[in-house]
Parts: structure tokens; C-alpha cells; sequence
């Protein structure tokens, strides 16, 4: 028998979000994602703003990977600009991006501990520890951003505030100790997830599509084309109600959709062979977690950071030029385009952030599954709406 | 009604005591001793000239504001605690810093955990601060030239400033209370009740009066005391030193009270988001039988 | 206070039903009640999450007794609206977290005409909301407010401290805040005491500390509207009596 059915509100995700699923006999057919929170329109509101004042604005885009909208918006308006940047400002960046992608995937774990934890007492338990290491994460946004959330520090021209030698110690004495917690409940995850595939009787290829995937780095961002982006409405592809609705761009590459995150930056940068399905996808975020915190000790050992990192000239362009920032953000690719005039204000804005290509993958990913398991492949994901509809 | 007593001018305290430092700034040994045997981790302050807030991580940095400026301290509590992540830390300013520091405390506004990170108050009796313009115009007013002023002190319950050319000037209230900021003149709290210690500066610059008030301030310096034992002495304040003291916050709270009055009756404005202390006060300043305890102001 | 109406029977079961909802936000609120890192698990320990779309499984929104609302309410959506209604409903006591909640934020911004709903450009802080006007007992400002201060309110509303709630009572009755408050209500007035606290507690360091004059000195453009910087401010209000920590 074949049914249409629409979802809305997936529990344990950021965001409001919804999926219109058609389904044969339990399986689902085809399915679309799609975000349902209204449209804030930071993309209009921007224009006509003096352009350094964007990351400050940019960063209100998400409360969960803040640094990231930051970090491309302050890239955008340097290369549309010209202006050079310290390369000690830009090793910092990445080390907030880093430390954000932690943050993040952590409290993604969080979120759906209450699918991993059938307890509540065993919940509270690996919450507890996972705190600790984002207390951690928190301790480096806070230090050398500012802020835990939305860091002021990420200027365009660098990043406003110098890491003196004796902070910077402090952040790496404990970087050792947190590398091992994270470990540990790194294994506790590994093992939960086991058992919830097992007890939800999910298989390994579970979610498994045929897409190709797309990143720019490993940690950081580089730039691509922007052309190769182009944008489907949900008015062309979503029935009545929903067009109406539906809050988010599906951004194609290259005229194809396309996943982005954690596996795409595995398959493209670690030579890693996907086996298809969600699962792996938990796990290799997981994996990034510990990647990432070395990665941090690394940069943060390579060389000081106590000098100017803040090239404060005035940004100032020609009007025409796209200035493209990219930031690998904890989902995936995170790309700001910007345009600024000659007295610096902003005239054109574009952002297009991971959830947004990832849409079409989760719906790809749905193909299949049994409809009362949907919600495990959207989570999956770790959808971040707000961000999306921004 | 207010009483105008030692209580409600000093506050309570435990103990006073006069502090000499052997030909030193007493209260800069004192933090230079607590930042050497890590009793603090840092000392927010102001710079010497008191025109730039200053966070000091080292013993041979410290210097204290020697005049009655002192603005802007707080605009650190960000590095301090969120940055450099300093968990003991020893703050000297004049009161309002400590309002607005206690109720970054107390509501966690402003700075994130600031209620775990401090762990010394030390106040100085305040008798309203000073722009540099504000000095210039003072002395200006008082000699008939400007002069630099170098540092300010209480002597038998008058405020005076020593020159930069090694001459004193008195300052009477009344001429004091035209020229300092605005905020300064509706204060009541001017020797610096929420404090661990309040300081007050007195005419030789080697002793310091110390009001300690709190159980931290008291149990800080016996330790000091223990570990390096002669650095600093401490003599017990005879009552007489007390008395000028609270002569003088009377004479000046006197000026402070009447701008208050004269501002609750026109009905100036006041911040949104104000319990209205002010219109409190007056009621109270007023009224015959409402106990003050029960407001700090 | 009201929601504490049960307890006169049930003192040794009672567990605030909290329930976290969200309108037009970055949910960085919410996440910033996760910052209080462990606090933030013996708080999910005492208190009992009725409802969050991210942190509990309900899909449709229960009674409870204090509803965390963060976001602008989007008045050209229809879910927005009903939300509205059904918080209005189910809540006892609203509190509007962050800067958005209580005074338009970063939202006070948004224009609208952004694909693919340009028709998304009316936004309103849900203290503005005649019809919550009687819910809507607190207002929590910041963007995000610092957890400390979230944790102290959670403990103060768990304690009925009405002392330390007050202040952010009144602060619901003023739908507006920015950098220039500190301006037109402190310094203008004459109440600037020069201390900076209000430098330090600007989230996007909009404010700068002016040493010549020894006031506060705001830029406007870096301003997202969170009121973070009044709320610091010792001469807005301050906790009385005095507290010594000792
Ligand atoms: S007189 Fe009062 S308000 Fe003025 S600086 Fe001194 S303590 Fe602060
Ligand atoms: S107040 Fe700030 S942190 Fe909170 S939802 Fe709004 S933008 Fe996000
Ligand atoms: S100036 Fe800063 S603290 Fe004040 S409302 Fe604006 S952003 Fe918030
Ligand atoms: S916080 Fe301090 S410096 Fe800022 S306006 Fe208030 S009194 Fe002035």
C-alpha cells in the first residue's frame, strides 16, 4: 500500500524541520528534507552594513558551531578586499574552528544520548563526562575568541586579541588529560551505538546512498568556485502546503547534489572507503573529535602567538569582485560569498552552509529505510536547521 | 532616620589597623608579597596616574593608583577571568567598581563565573573621583595656577594633594564636590563596604589606614604575616585617626545628601531597569523609625 | 510564587517541570544553558526537561511550569503562531532567555525578502506579545546570557529568591535595549561611575571604555540589541543587601 507521510518536529535535532516521506508497504520510496523555522534573512540584512561588522553578525547565525559562520564571513570580505592576514591569525582560526567542531560534535552526542542511553542514570553519567571535554573546547573558544559562544575576537584582518605564552600553556597542560577522557567516551559511544542498531535492528548499510561527497580540507577551508553552486527552491520540488513552508535553498554542486562533513572530509583527505549507511558517520564524527584536539596541540605548539594578529586596514573593494570564505564547519562545507563597495559596505551576501547541501543527502539517505525508522537517518546527519533557514 | 554614625559612614569592620610598610607603599608590598606566594594570581587595578585600567601579573609590576582616578576597571574582568583564566584574583579600586563587580557575582551577569575567581577586595576610601581636566581646574581653583597632582591623602580628617613640586594643598569638600564626576556626588558609599579591606591614604606615603572588614581580609593578612614575617607593620588604629576619618566621609556625605534630596524632589530621572535607590534613601532620610541596616546603599 | 502552588502537600516530589522552546534564535540560549558544563547535568538532575525538541523525544508540547523561550516570534509563520498559542497555554511562567526573547537582539535587524520565504520579515521579541503580556514574568538578557548568570537564575527560581528575580522582572517591561541605553540611561543621567563593568559584559565588545573622560563609549554598528550591558551596569541595580563573598 503507498502513503504519503510528513513529518514535523524531529525530536533530538536542532531545529524545526520536517520530511515528506512516500511510502510502499513501510518502506519509504522517496523522501525530502526540508527546514520549517522561518527564514531571518541574514543574507538581505547585511547589505548596506559597513563589512566588519559582519562576523559579528554572522556568528548569530548558530549557537552550535558560532566560530565557523565567523571564520568564513571574515574570509569572504578579506579576499573580496585583498587584505592580508597574519598567518598566526589564521592558525588561530583554525584552532577555534577545531575547537567549535568538538564543542559541537559532543553536544551532538549529547542530544541523542537519550537514543543511546535507555537509562537515564548511565545518560547522565556519559553526559557528565562528555562536559568535560567540552568544557574544554569551551575553555580555548573563550580564551582565544572571547567568548564560549559567538567570538568576538574573529576580526577581518586577523583576530583582535594576541595569545600570550602563559595561556597558551594552559590550554595545552590539559590537552593530554582531555585527549584520554575523550578516548574513553569515544569507546562508551562506539559501544552504545552498537547496541541501539542492534536493539532499533538497523544493519550496517543502513542509510546508505550512492552520492559523491564534497570538502575543501581536512581541518580548515579552501577556497573553490562559487559558480559551481546552484540553488533549488522548495517551491519547484515540494508539493502545495510545503512550498509555502519549506525554509531552505538545496544547494547542488556542479548541477548534483552531494554530501558534505565528517565522511566527506575522511573519504576525500583520509583515503577512507566508505561502507555506506549512518552509522559510520556517527562514528567517524566521533573520530574527528580526537583529530581535531591533536590538531589544536599541533598548531598551538608550532609557534607563538603573542605578536599583532589584527592587519586593521580598512576593507575596500571594487564592487564586483566575489570574496569567497570557506570554513570546514563540524557538518561540513560552510561558504559566505560577499561583495563590497568602495567604502567597504556590503552589497552582496551569500551563504550557504552544510545542512543545506546535506538535505538532499539525507533525503537520498531515506531511500529505503523502513519509515519508522526515518528519524534515526536525520539524526544521523546532526542537521543544524537553524543555520540552514538562516 | 539616617544616622550619620561611624556605622552608616565606615560600615562594619573587624579590626583597623595602620599599616606601615618601612619607607614602601604598604598596600603595594602587601600585593607584591600575595603575588609572589601565589596567594593571588592577579591584581586588577588601575595604572599610577589611574588614567588606564591595568591587570598586573607580576610582583615587580605593582603599582597603585596614587590619586583619586581610578576609572574603567572593571572593562578587565573579561581578560582576567575568561582569558587568562585567573581564578585568584585580588581587585583594588574605589567602591562602585566593587557594585558593579559584586553583582557580576551575585547574578553572574557581565562575566562568566566571576563569583568563583576573586579572592581579595581591597577598596580605598574614595572622596569622588577626578578626570585629568577635573584636576586641572581643581587645583587651578584652589592655588589660582594648575599643578600636577602627584598623590591624595587624608590628615586629620582633611583631603589634601601633594604637587607634583612637593607642595600640599588642602581641598575643602565644598570645592571638591563641584569638581568631581557627577555619579560621585549621589554616593553613599564612599569607604567601601563591600570590601574585603578598605584603604585610606594618609599624609607620611609609607602608612596606610586599613579598615579590614571581612573574615578573608583578616585571615590574608595574618597569612601574609606568617610567611614573611617584619614586611609590613601593623599597628592597632587609635580611635582618634577613626573619628577624622568619619569626620570627613560626614562632611562630604553631607554635600552628597543634599544633591540627592534636591534630585528626588525635582524628579530627575533615573536608569530603566532602577530599583530607584535614590527615592529609598530619601524616604528613609526622612522618615523617623525605618532601621538602615536593612539597606546598604 | 504560583508555580510553587502544589507544594504545600507534595514538598519531597516536587520537581520544576522545565520545558525549553524556541522561535526565531540561534539556539545558542539553550546551548549556553549546556555550558554550565556539569552544572548543567546536576541541574538536569533536579529539575525535570519536560520538553526540548533537541534534548527530549516529545513531539507535542506538555503542561509545565516554566517555559524557557528563546527567539523572536516570526509573525509571518504559521508555526510561530501556534507555538505562540500553545506556550500561552501550557506554560505557567515564561521566562524570554537572550537577547532576542526579550529585546528583539540581533533580529531587531532583519528585513526580510530573502529566498526561498522573502515574506519572513516581521519579528517581535515575545515580551512585545500582548497576548503572553501576563506569562512572560522574566526577561534573561545577553546573546548569549553567561551561563553563571543562567545558573544563578535557575537556582534563584528552584529557591523563590525573590530578590535576585526582581531585577529581571522589571526587565520585561522593556521590550528595547541597546549600547546607546548606557548612554541616554547612565551617563546622561549623570550616574556613570566610570567603573567599565558594561565594556566587559558586551558580548560583540560594542562598548569601549573612553579613558580622557573615564565613561563608556558605544558603537552602534557592533550593537545586536541583548542588553547585557545595562544589566551590568551597578548603577541600573544593584543586589541588596550588599553580598561579601568570603
Ligand atoms: S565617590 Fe563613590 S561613586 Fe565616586 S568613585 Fe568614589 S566610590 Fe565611586
Ligand atoms: S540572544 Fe543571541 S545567543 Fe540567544 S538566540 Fe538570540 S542570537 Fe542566539
Ligand atoms: S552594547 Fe553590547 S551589551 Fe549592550 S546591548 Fe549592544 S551588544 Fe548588548
Ligand atoms: S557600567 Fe560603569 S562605566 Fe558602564 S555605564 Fe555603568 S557606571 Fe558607567
Amino acid at each position: 500500500m503507498r502513503k504519503v507521510v510528513k513529518l514535523e518536529g524531529i525530536p533530538l535535532t536542532e531545529g524545526h524541520s520536517g520530511l515528506y516521506l512516500e511510502v510502499e508497504d513501510g518502506i519509504v520510496e522517496r523522501g525530502i528534507y526540508y527546514a520549517l523555522v522561518p527564514v531571518r534573512g541574514f543574507e538581505t540584512l547585511l547589505l548596506g552594513k559597513d563589512s566588519r561588522v559582519a562576523p559579528t553578525i554572522t556568528t548569530r547565525i548558530c549557537g552550535l558551531c558560532q566560530v565557523t559562520h565567523a571564520i568564513a564571513s571574515v574570509r569572504a570580505i578579506e579576499d573580496a578586499a585583498g587584505i592580508e592576514v597574519p598567518p598566526e591569525a589564521e592558525k588561530l582560526r583554525e584552532v577555534l574552528g577545531l575547537a567549535v567542531r568538538v564543542y559541537n560534535n559532543l553536544l551532538h552526542q549529547i542530544i541523542i544520548s537519550e537514543d543511546l542511553f535507555p537509562e537515564k542514570k548511565e545518560q547522565l553519567g556519559f553526559i557528565r563526562e562528555v562536559q568535560e571535554v567540552r568544557k574544554f573546547a569551551g575553555m580555548v573558544l573563550e580564551t582565544i575568541g572571547g567568548e564560549i559562544i559567538h567570538s568576538p575576537n574573529v576580526k577581518v584582518g586577523g583576530i583582535s586579541e594576541p595569545l600570550e605564552e602563559f595561556v597558551k600553556d594552559k590550554i595545552l597542560c590539559r590537552l593530554s588529560d582531555i585527549l584520554l577522557k575523550l578516548q574513553a567516551s569515544f569507546s562508551l559511544f562506539r559501544e552504545k551505538l552498537d547496541d541501539l542498531w542492534k536493539r532499533e535492528g538497523l544493519d550496517e548499510e543502513f542509510g546508505k546512498h550512492n552520492l559523491s561527497f564534497f570538502a575543501t580540507d581536512p581541518y580548515y577551508g579552501k577556497k573553490i568556485d562559487f559558480e559551481r553552486f546552484s540553488f533549488v527552491l522548495p517551491q519547484e520540488i515540494l508539493e502545495a502546503g510545503l512550498k509555502r513552508r519549506a525554509s531552505n535553498l538545496f544547494p547542488v554542486i556542479d548541477g548534483k547534489p552531494f554530501e558534505t562533513g565528517p565522511r566527506a572530509r575522511a573519504v576525500l583527505f583520509r583515503g577512507y572507503k566508505p561502507k555506506g549507511g549512518v552509522k559510520e558517520l556517527h562514528l567517524l564524527r566521533a573520530q574527528e573529535n580526537l583529530d581535531a584536539l591533536k590538531r589544536i596541540g599541533e598548531i598551538l605548539e608550532s609557534g607563538r602567538f603573542d605578536g599583532e594578529l589584527w592587519n586593521r586596514k580598512t576593507p575596500s573593494s571594487d564592487g564586483e569582485t566575489l570574496g569567497i570564505g570557506v570554513h570546514e564547519a563540524p557538518r561540513g562545507t560552510n561558504v559566505h560569498a560577499v561583495k563590497i563597495d568602495k567604502s567597504g559596505k556590503i552589497i552582496y551576501y551569500k551563504i550557504v552552509v552544510p545542512t543545506e547541501i546535506n538535505f538532499f543527502a539525507v533525503s537520498e539517505a531515506l531511500r529505503g529505510v523502513p519509515a519508522t525508522k526515518v528519524e534515526f537517518i536525520v539524526r544521523a546527519y546532526d542537521p543544524c536547521i537553524v543555520c540552514a533557514a538562516h | 532616620m539616617v544616622g550619620l554614625n561611624r556605622r552608616f559612614l565606615i560600615g562594619d569592620f573587624r579590626g583597623a589597623f595602620v599599616v606601615e610598610g618601612k619607607g614602601k607603599n604598604p598596600i603595594e608590598s602587601i600585593f607584591r608579597l600575595m603575588i609572589k606566594h601565589k596567594f593571588i594570581d592577579g591584581l586588577l587595578t588601575c595604572s599610577k596616574t589611574g588614567d588606564s585600567p591595568k591587570l598586573i601579573l607580576k610582583s615587580d609590576e605593582v603599582e597603585l593608583p596614587s590619586r583619586n582616578t581610578c576609572f574603567g576597571v572593571n572593562s578587565l574582568l573579561k581578560r582576567a577571568i575568561q582569558k587568562y583564566r585567573f581564578s585568584r584574583l585580588a581587585v583594588y579600586a574605589p567602591a562602585c567598581t566593587f557594585d558593579g563587580l559584586n553583582k557580576t557575582q551575585y547574578f553572574g551577569i557581565g562575566c562568566n563565573w566571576t563569583k568563583t575567581a576573586i579572592s581579595l577586595k581591597v577598596g580605598f576610601l574614595c572622596p569622588g573621583l577626578l578626570t585629568e581636566n577635573g584636576f586641572t581646574a581643581e587645583v587651578s581653583d584652589i592655588t589660582g595656577k594648575p599643578g600636577k597632582v602627584e598623590r591624595f591623602y587624608f590628615d586629620r580628617g582633611e583631603l589634601f594633594y601633594l604637587l607634583e613640586d612637593g607642595s600640599s594643598v588642602k581641598v575643602s569638600p565644598s570645592i571638591h564636590h563641584h569638581y568631581i564626576n557627577s555619579a560621585c556626588r549621589y554616593c553613599l558609599n564612599m569607604a567601601a563596604k563591600g570590601t574585603d579591606i578598605t584603604c585610606v591614604s594618609l599624609k607620611e606615603e609609607d602608612k596606610v589606614l586599613f579598615i579590614v572588614r571581612s573574615e578573608r581580609g583578616w585571615s590574608t593578612l595574618a597569612h601574609l604575616q606568617k610567611v614573611s614575617p617584619g614586611e609590613v607593620l601593623f599597628r592597632k588604629a587609635d580611635g582618634e585617626l577613626l573619628t577624622s576619618v568619619e569626620n570627613f566621609l560626614r562632611e562630604k556625605i553631607l554635600l552628597n545628601i543634599a544633591d540627592i534630596v534636591e534630585r528626588v524632589e525635582l524628579g530627575l530621572p533615573v536608569p530603566k531597569w532602577n530599583d530607584n535607590k535614590l527615592r529609598k534613601f530619601y524616604r528613609i532620610w526622612n522618615s523617623v523609625d525605618v532601621n538602615f541596616e536593612e539597606e546598604v546603599f | 510564587m504560583f508555580y510553587r502552588d502544589r507544594l504545600s502537600f507534595e514538598e519531597e516530589d516536587f520537581k520544576l517541570k522545565v520545558g525549553f522552546l524556541h522561535f526565531s534564535s540561534c539556539s545558542g540560549c539553550q546551548v549556553a544553558f549546556l555550558d554550565m558544563f556539569e552544572e548543567a547535568v546536576e541541574i538536569l538532575d533536579t529539575v525535570e526537561l519536560v520538553y526540548s525538541n533537541m534534548l527530549t523525544k516529545r513531539r507535542d508540547i506538555p503542561r509545565m511550569d516554566v517555559a524557557f523561550v528563546e527567539g523572536a516570534l516570526c509573525v509571518e509563520d504559521p508555526h510561530h503562531i501556534n507555538l505562540l498559542r500553545e506556550v500561552g497555554k501550557k506554560a505557567k511562567v515564561i521566562v524570554a532567555i537572550g537577547g532576542c526573547a526579550a529585546f528583539g537582539g540581533v533580529r531587531r535587524l532583519s528585513c526580510g525578502n530573502q529566498l526561498p520565504q522573502p515574506q519572513s520579515q516581521t519579528f517581535v521579541p515575545v515580551t512585545e506579545v500582548e497576548f503572553l503580556r501576563t506569562k512572560v514574568k522574566y526577561a534573561i538578557p545577553g546573546c548569549p546570557p553567561n551561563p553563571s548568570l543562567l545558573y544563578s537564575f535557575l537556582l534563584a527560581l528552584l529557591e523563590v529568591n525573590e530578590d535576585f528575580l526582581l531585577p529581571f522582572e522589571l526587565m520585561t517591561s522593556s521590550t528595547k535595549a541597546s549600547g546607546f541605553d548606557i548612554i541616554s540611561e547612565v551617563v546622561n543621567k549623570g550616574f556613570c561611575v566610570g567603573c567599565g563593568t558594561c565594556s566587559t559584559a558586551c558580548p560583540t565588545r560594542a562598548i569601549s571604555f573612553n579613558r580622557e573622560c573615564g565613561k563608556p563609549s558605544f558603537n552602534s554598528n557592533l550593537c545586536v540589541h541583548c542588553g547585557s550591558c545595562l544589566a551590568a551596569c551597578p548603577q541600573s541595580f544593584k543586589p541588596y543587601p550588599q553580598p561579601v563573598y568570603v
